[in-house]
């Protein structure tokens, strides 16, 4: 935000980003376009774009003037290209809930332009229209690490809507961070999928020439358009290179890193299918076929009960913590143990025994889950005497299911089903997020 | 052309001068500065480019001029040279400060305005000699002149 004085400045001025203004101070007179406020950079200071196209700060001090010299053109007029449908090509939905492939920044004014007709998104990456006929519905935009149940459930309902109206296939492009709790959600929320439901995003925004979106999002309109999976799974680069992108299952991606292209990986499972730069799909392990319409209908079950934490057992853990999620009505909760499921049990340091506050939140009817923050490999209460000692209190060991997958999959059943019916299927199978046998080739994949 | 063709037609030009600064790092991120060919190559990252439009201004001229929609590009990644900032898979780091505290004394020496706020931005490269297909650039200071010969 801009400090006092030149926010008075702006405003007696008429003046807002992309007019091109003339500052002078005592020290400096510098002319040119005002260019948008960022967060970085003090409030008492300006940014101008030069004739030469450099952006300089300039201090608003004491004395300084703004002046107006000549009106910005406001947002420009963003180009659009034919958008007719081609025949024979399969329709796509094309669901926009966020990141950067959706939209345009203008640099002028810092105002953001979604790209919601086709014509403009087939500006942007014309070979889309050699795929499919898109059609584009955005429900909302958000921030993908503010998503939440209620952004999932519009979206389950968008995606079973457009499997109705006679959709082939789905994208649905989202910020990366909380793109894999958004997979899971999905998994679980929708039935009978007619089609492939494939999310994609970028990790290097679609501003620059070296974004990974273009392709991501080219694989993720291919395997909709022409995969006869009928999964949810993530599209994201295979490896820092462009040459493959990787669908990973819903249930099963983990974001494995902070910045990097592949940052997306399948835990404890191998990718379903690959797609290569020529856009040639290769499966590599066995998936859901998708439903054929007259067999079945996409249905959307969006029950979610919010009120499940996921916590890390670790080294002076206050096990009181689980007595105040009791307190605050929760109704699950899924533990993050280390190794096999193992969580402080044994300690001679009373205040760190879990056992009896676990016990005490499985009276008050809250369902606990067991998963290991080794996030590879299989939870297995059966090793040793304390875990099976967690075990028979009546925590649930998870399988080989993913924290966070857990915490998603736990929220769901109790939005659908009573809490011992959600306690009874907590480990087992649903949506491909549990498997009894680990094959030697899904570490580090 | 006579000198006062050049005058004629309003003649002006300026001179350019690329200097690196002999730092114990890159500008952007912890790398060392120096090529020193040592480094054991360690990788090779293969990316596609696009042109869009840049900070600068809407697409860059030269960005249209290059325009096949994409163009190939192979890196190589060596021990100590590259990190995940110079192949584009990391934001980058503070600005150095040791070339900060160079630049701002040459600025001074040649009586230039130093701005009252840096900033970094993007300057688009397509010729696929950047993994970013930007460089990251920063006007410090203007204006300012040099003694030559008297004058
Ligand atoms: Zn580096």
């Amino acid at each position: 935000m801009y400090s006092e004085p030149i926010a008075r400045a702006l405003e007696s001025g008429g003046i807002s980003s992309g007019d091109v203004v003339l500052f002078e101070s005592e020290k400096q007179r510098v002319e040119g376009e005002l260019m948008p406020k960022t967060e970085v950079g003090r409030p008492d200071t300006l940014v101008i774009k030069l004739g030469n196209g450099y952006n300089v700060g300039v201090r608003y001090a004491k004395g300084a003037k703004l002046k107006l010299v000549k009106k910005g053109t406001g947002v420009p007029k963003f180009p659009v290209a034919d958008a007719k449908s081609k025949q024979g090509l399969p329709k796509v939905t094309l669901v926009y809930i966020g990141g950067t492939i959706g939209s345009k920044i203008d640099y002028k004014t810092g105002g953001v332009h979604m790209l919601i007709k086709p014509g403009e998104l087939l500006y942007e990456v014309p070979e889309l229209a050699e795929i499919a006929n898109l059609e584009i519905k955005n429900p909302f935009s958000i921030d993908s690490a503010d998503i939440s149940y209620y952004e999932w459930q519009t979206v389950a309902k968008e995606v079973a809507s457009a499997f109705g109206g006679g959709a082939r296939g789905v994208v649905i492009t989202m910020g990366t961070d909380a793109m894999h709790y958004t997979s899971a959600a999905l998994s679980f929320m929708l039935k009978d999928l007619n089609g492939p439901v494939v999310i994609t995003g970028a990790q290097r925004s679609s501003d620059r020439g070296s974004s990974d979106a273009f392709f991501n999002l080219k694989c993720a309109v291919k395997l909709a358009a022409e995969s006869d999976i009928g999964e949810i799974g993530i599209c994201m680069h295979r490896t820092s290179s462009d040459d493959e992108c990787m669908l990973t299952r819903g249930t099963r991606a983990r974001k494995m890193h902070t910045s990097r292209r592949d940052a997306f990986r399948p835990i404890n499972d191998r990718p379903i299918a690959f797609v290569d730069e020529k856009l040639r799909i290769r499966y590599n392990s066995d998936y859901s076929k998708a439903v054929d319409r007259k067999e079945a209908r996409t249905t959307s079950h969006t029950k979610f009960e919010p009120k499940v934490a996921l916590i890390q057992s670790h080294p002076n853990f206050d096990p009181e913590i689980i007595d105040l999620y009791a307190r605050k009505g929760y109704r699950g909760i899924i533990i993050e143990g280390t190794g096999l499921g193992n969580i402080p049990g044994s300690t001679q340091h009373k205040d760190m025994l879990w056992m009896s506050h676990l016990e005490g939140a499985m009276k008050k009817g809250i369902v606990i889950g067991m998963t290991s923050q080794c996030l590879y490999g299989r939870v297995n209460s059966n090793v040793y005497r304390l875990l099976r000692l967690i075990s028979n209190l009546g925590v649930v060991y998870c399988e080989d299911m993913l924290p966070e997958t857990a915490l998603v999959k736990l929220s769901w059943l109790l939005g659908n089903h009573t809490p011992e019916e959600a306690r009874r299927m907590l480990p087992v199978q649903i949506a491909r997020e549990i498997k009894d046998r680990s094959e030697t080739d899904e570490f580090l994949v | 052309m006579a000198i006062d063709d050049y005058k004629s037609i309003g003649f002006m030009c300026g001179i350019e001068i690329h200097q690196r600064l002999a730092t114990s790092t890159k500008l952007f991120c912890s790398c060392t500065a120096e090529i020193s060919g040592k480094g054991r190559e360690i990788g090779r990252i293969r990316r596609r480019q696009r042109a869009v439009a840049g900070e600068l201004g809407k697409v860059d001229r030269s960005a249209e001029f290059e325009e096949e929609r994409e163009r190939d590009f192979t890196y190589r990644v060596f021990r100590g040279n590259s990190c995940l900032v110079d192949v584009d898979e990391e934001p980058p780091h503070e600005m150095s400060m040791e070339a900060l505290r160079i630049a701002l004394p040459i600025a001074r020496a040649m009586g230039m305005r130093v701005v009252d706020e840096l900033q970094p931005m993007r300057k688009g490269v397509v010729d696929g000699s950047d993994p970013s297909a930007f460089q990251r650039t920063v006007l410090v200071a203007m204006d300012g002149s040099i003694t030559v010969n008297g004058k």
